[in-house]
């Protein structure tokens, strides 16, 4: 008897040190662990904010991504006198840098890939219009179709580091600028080599890189087209990549009941005006997301599809009747949160 | 004579580890660092930064001619001379991540913590 009682102490003793040991451990390993650090910056660039956050990397990483989008910004502004489409736009060519021309190849494609829906061209119809501009106006028919004989990308000569444009066609990236200022800074981050995740909003584009500390996915959310700034209609969760989306409701007028937004479709150089209040699109670049959120907006779901398709993006579409169509690659990362819309079909 | 389990010296012993065990587990359980802040950006210095629990009543601040209402409740812009207002319409920031930026006069106010729900928000 003692000695099974003396036994059973032993053993509730040993149970009880063990188990003091391993909360003391846990403890430990919270205290000093070591936890990301983390860098944020806020700045302005590209006509909006700019906000990175970073976990990881080295010191100056996050202002290193600052710096880059300003120089992104510095060559492809259109308000910048100085920037090479600024130039091209005065002079109908300019000798640019090599990252310049690049983009400008890569950009060329994207606009042959959305059969000119999204077109770098769209400047001189962007001016007539000006929608957020400080005088906006309906144009006449005559002035539409002289700024629609400046639209098409296929005029734009790109040689080496030489661009060239008819005279009186202007080149407006607005359309793909804040996607390309995301992938700028992907670059910088993954030069740095030892950053572990960050996002990074170039006003309403953003990359996520990496992967987000403690949590499995990033969380995007998708602006409610009908709310204020801050309110949202779902959210994505995802991995890395690049998400943007093109809306009526960002900057717009409204004249007799008629809203006109900023997005002009280069097939008839008007304001879009389709029964789509959004598209948000998900691609494995910026500059790809972003111009193609505007392609599809321009183009609407049905033509949309196929491209999105060919050039493996998805896309979400919110329609003016409030609902809601995700295709199949995103369908299962988005959810709604906003009860005012609905799922198509559900 | 019945015989306890455990004798005087063993519960001096035990009642401390205990109480360190239990102690050890409400700091694993504590609540992370969800605090909410308000920071105030102007060009591209961060020009103000406060706890929104640290706020016992409405403060005014102006950076770039842009005027900041802070409170408990939490932060807007009220008035800026630039053309568009779009940051006034932006209206009161309590969320984690709300976000009210005036681009023409470069000052942006933004709510944050360490832990957020929201990454960013794609517009």
């Amino acid at each position: 008897m003692a000695n099974s009682g003396r036994l059973r102490r032993s053993a509730l003793l040993a149970a009880g040190i063990l188990l003091a040991a391993g909360i003391l451990a846990a403890v430990l390993t919270d205290l000093f662990r070591k936890a990301p650090q983390k860098q944020s910056v806020v700045s302005f660039a590209m006509g909006s904010v700019l906000s990175v956050d970073l976990y990881g990397g080295a010191d100056g990483t996050a202002e290193a991504v600052k710096n880059a989008v300003a120089a992104l910004d510095n060559s492809i502004s259109r308000t910048i006198g100085n920037s090479y489409i600024s130039r091209i736009g005065k002079n109908g060519k300019c000798t640019a840098d090599g990252d310049f021309a690049d983009n400008m190849k890569a950009l060329l494609a994207l606009c042959e890939a959305t059969g000119g829906a999204f077109d770098v061209t769209i400047g001189a119809l962007s001016d007539l219009w000006d929608v957020g501009g400080a005088t906006p106006r309906i144009p006449t028919q005559d002035e539409i179709d002289a700024a629609m004989a400046l639209t098409d990308y296929r005029t734009v000569s790109l040689t080496g580091f030489q661009v060239s444009v008819p005279p009186g066609t202007l080149l407006d990236l607005g359309a793909a600028g804040k996607g390309m200022a995301c992938d700028a800074a992907k670059r910088i981050l993954a030069a740095d080599g030892e950053v572990r995740g960050a996002v990074v909003a170039s006003g309403g584009s953003i990359l996520c890189y990496g992967e987000n500390p403690g949590k499995k996915t990033w969380t995007v959310g998708v602006r409610d087209p009908d709310g204020g700034e801050n309110d949202l209609a779902g959210v994505i969760r995802c991995g890395e990549c690049f998400i943007s989306t093109s809306g009526n409701y960002e900057k717009y007028f409204e004249l007799d009941g008629v809203r006109y937004c900023h997005i002009i479709s280069p097939f008839d150089g008007r304001p879009v005006n389709n029964g789509l209040k959004s598209v948000t699109v998900r691609a494995d670049g910026g500059m790809k997301s972003d111009a193609l959120s505007t392609a599809c907006f321009v183009l609407g779901e049905e033509k949309s599809l196929p491209i999105l398709q060919a050039l493996n993006a998805d896309a979400i579409f919110i329609y003016d009747d409030n609902t809601v169509f995700a295709t199949a690659g995103i369908a299962g990362d988005f959810e709604l949160t906003n009860d005012a819309y609905r799922m198509r079909g559900a | 004579m019945k015989r306890r389990i455990f004798s005087k010296t063993d519960l001096i012993l035990i009642l401390p580890l205990l109480l360190a065990a239990l102690a050890a587990l409400f700091f694993l359980a504590r609540p992370r660092d969800g605090a909410r802040r308000v920071v105030v950006i102007c060009g591209g210095e961060t020009v103000l930064e406060v706890p929104l629990d640290a706020l016992t009543e409405t403060e005014t601040h102006t950076f770039g001619g842009v005027e900041i209402e802070l409170s408990p409740d939490g932060a807007r812009i009220v008035s800026s001379p630039c053309p568009d207002q779009i940051c006034v319409r932006t209206g009161l920031l309590t969320k984690i991540g709300d976000t009210a930026a005036c681009v023409p006069q470069r000052v942006a106010v933004k709510i944050v913590a360490d832990q957020n729900d929201i990454d960013a928000v794609a517009y």
